[in-house]
């Protein structure tokens, strides 16, 4: 095995030019003359770098042909052993990670099937109220508008918290999940958010049978105008524009409108 | 698919010259002026002596190369939805769009050919939603049903979902307006004599879609606007009847003020169910019989036939109806002259529809003089054109 060459790998060791200069002393040139000293041989820092390199190399390569198959083994049965315990403290981390993930696919599961039950609920008890206010009706008109009667017990759905819930625990879930596993989260969010609109129809339905009768109470205009201005920020695919609409042209209306104008005139 | 592609195949050349082109501004529609009319030898039309000031006309806004007045029309219909304006010349130019849709399959190949046989769609969760007039052809082709937003010329409550749709389709209809707050009339059933429904829902729902367009939205019943559509030569005095897919709407005018408004609620669908029912194909199909171009009195073969029994006895109710609420009224008019009964709607337009009519009105001893019973103009376009005129005496 040949050692790399490079300060990193020797500071993960031994620190070659650390240890050098601790233990160089400075001596002064002028010194060196005083003591009759008038040349000196200069090894620089590479070079001795350089050498301890090949020292470690040769020193290694004398040792590794010396070992016998037993010490072999064991270095190499140590080796494995070391890999071992890597990959399984590895897949122990990994495994958690997966575990945590497939529990709260679970509860979101578990959410999601505590929707559908309560949705089932939510019909049958609009139904069941359906059949009360129908009998009600026949026996007396008056007794369905008597507040004796009792509303329905509902399961109180807020779809709009319920939503929000359910997309934080999935953007959760979604944070530290493993990319495969993003078209299995999308299908599952997206079917909660089905159920949940499932359950917001369901909620309106309710409401808007809950006078047992077939007349709608109009909303607002406010909540209209709401509705119909509000930008989903989601484009809808469409070829609407790509594709024209059947035309045609009428007779003009100038007389009609001339007419009605001069009638408004001649009444006022 | 493969029933879809074989249909492609087939209507492609037929179709293919209506897709729109890159260029917007090309003109798809065919035109004939005066000098056009001379060279096919079309006979000359006096002007009639009603129009009486042609020369009135609505404010107008000029939008790069074209003019148009302000004021738009719309005839919200459970059959069709059609738009109107009016240009700078006086045209009236209409838009039209049957109101249904169908889903199918949604693939890259089935939506290039669906662009390229311009047929409209959009793709809502996943499925792709073809509307308009092709949709009755797919429905046709599948022996399916086409999904309709509305029911008994209301807002259906089995389609709810369909309202995003309802929204892009006016979108398309009525573009934006030309300036914000422009007036929109549209039509609106009057209150059914023969079902338990009100229209408060249905006109809020609307009026609030086109006030999130920009318009400034007011309804008017859909027999007055057919009142201001036909009727000027009266002076806007007699009854206007819209013939529409999911109702009858009547309205008894006298001087363009609505005395009566009322509707039934059977109307076109209603033909094609129990057509449908005793021929055992589906309600496209037998709507699609219908509108082939029959003739209900003289019917041809065991399909017409069933076509004109059911109209005849649409046409009895509807009459039956309109004259037990003439007599229980007590704020019925008292006509000096005898009056116009015109009738319009996509319903009216069946072959015949004026002859059987008058034989059932015969049959009935109506409470009023009646001068004549006649087919509107453009009995599709009418309510529209209707609105139109409302929309225009407002827009100063």
């Amino acid at each position: 095995m040949k050692p790399q060459r490079d300060g990193d790998w020797m500071s993960s060791s031994f620190d070659v030019p650390e240890a050098l200069q601790k233990r160089v002393s400075t001596i002064a040139v002028d010194d060196l003359a005083k003591r009759g000293m008038r040349t000196v041989k200069v090894l620089d820092k590479a070079a001795i770098l350089s050498l301890v390199d090949e020292a470690v190399e040769q020193v290694v390569a004398t040792r590794l042909q010396n070992l016998d198959t037993e010490d072999r083994d064991k270095i190499r049965e140590e080796a494995k052993s070391q890999f071992k315990k890597l990959v399984a403290e590895r897949n122990s981390h990994q495994k958690e990670k997966q575990q945590a993930y497939e529990d709260r696919i679970e509860n979101l599961r578990a959410q999601a099937v505590s929707l559908e039950e309560k949705l089932v609920q939510a019909e049958s008890a609009k139904e069941e109220f359906a059949r009360q206010a129908e009998e009600q009706t026949e026996a007396s008109a008056s007794e369905v508008l008597n507040p004796a009667v009792a509303p329905v017990p509902n399961p109180v759905i807020d779809s709009d918290q319920l939503k929000e819930v359910i997309k934080e625990a999935v953007a959760e879930a979604k944070g530290d999940t493993p990319s495969s596993s993003d078209a299995q989260m999308e299908g599952l969010k997206a079917s909660i958010d089905a159920l949940a609109s499932k359950v917001t129809s369901g909620s309106s339905s309710r409401g808007s049978h809950s006078t047992g009768s077939k007349v709608i109470e109009p909303p607002t205009e406010e909540a209209l105008v709401a509705l119909f201005s509000k930008e989903t920020g989601e484009k809808i695919e469409n070829n609407l524009d790509q594709v024209e609409v059947k035309n045609a042209k009428a007779g003009g209306v100038s007389a009609n409108l001339a007419k009605l104008k001069n009638l408004r005139k001649e009444t006022e | 698919m493969g029933d879809f592609a074989d249909y492609a195949r087939k209507d492609f050349d037929k179709k293919k010259n209506v897709v729109a082109s890159a260029d917007k501004n090309d003109q798809k529609d065919v035109q004939f002026n005066v000098e056009d009319a001379k060279s096919f030898s079309a006979p000359e039309v006096a002007v009639p002596d009603t129009v009486v000031n042609t020369e009135v006309t609505a404010p107008v806004v000029s939008t790069g190369d074209t003019a148009v007045a302000l004021g738009r029309g719309l005839d919200v219909g459970t059959a069709n939805l059609v738009s109107s304006f009016q240009d700078a010349s006086g045209n009236v130019n209409l838009k039209i769009q049957r109101n249904a849709f169908i889903d199918i399959d949604c693939d890259d190949y089935t939506r290039n050919m669906l662009t390229r046989l311009g047929v409209q769609y959009v793709v809502v969760n996943g499925r792709m939603v073809v509307v308009g007039d092709p949709a009755f052809e797919l429905a046709n082709i599948f022996n399916r049903n086409t999904r309709r937003p509305m029911k008994e010329g209301m807002i259906s409550p089995d389609e709810a979902d369909a309202l995003p749709i309802e929204k892009m389709l006016l979108e398309t209809l009525l573009e934006q307006p030309k300036t914000p707050g422009e007036i929109c009339y549209y039509s609106v059933p009057a209150e059914p004599i023969d079902a338990d429904m009100n229209v408060v829902y249905h006109q809020g729902v609307f009026g609030g879609l086109l006030k999130g367009l920009g318009y400034e939205p007011k309804p008017l019943v859909e027999g007055h606007a057919v009142v201001f559509s036909e009727l000027a030569e009266d002076d806007f005095t007699g009854i206007g009847i819209s013939c529409g897919g999911g109702m009858f709407n009547v309205c008894v005018s006298y001087k363009s003020i609505p005395a009566l408004s009322f509707s039934t609620s059977r109307g076109g669908d209603w033909i094609d169910r129990n057509v449908a029912s005793v021929l055992g194909i589906s309600s496209s199909r037998a709507c699609g019989l219908k509108e082939k171009g029959i003739d209900i009195t003289n019917p041809n073969g065991r399909e017409e036939e069933a076509v004109e029994i059911y109209y005849r006895n649409l046409i009895a109710y509807t009459l039956k109806n309109i004259k037990e609420r003439f007599e229980s009224s007590s704020s019925m008019p008292k006509f000096p002259d005898p009056i116009s009964i015109v009738c319009a709607g996509g319903t009216s337009m069946i072959g015949g529809f004026t002859e059987v009519f008058k034989q059932e009105f015969e049959k009935i001893n109506f409470p009023m003089d009646v001068k004549e019973i006649r087919l509107a103009e453009d009995p599709l376009y009418s309510v529209s054109k209707g609105c139109l005129v409302a929309a225009l005496s407002e827009s100063v």
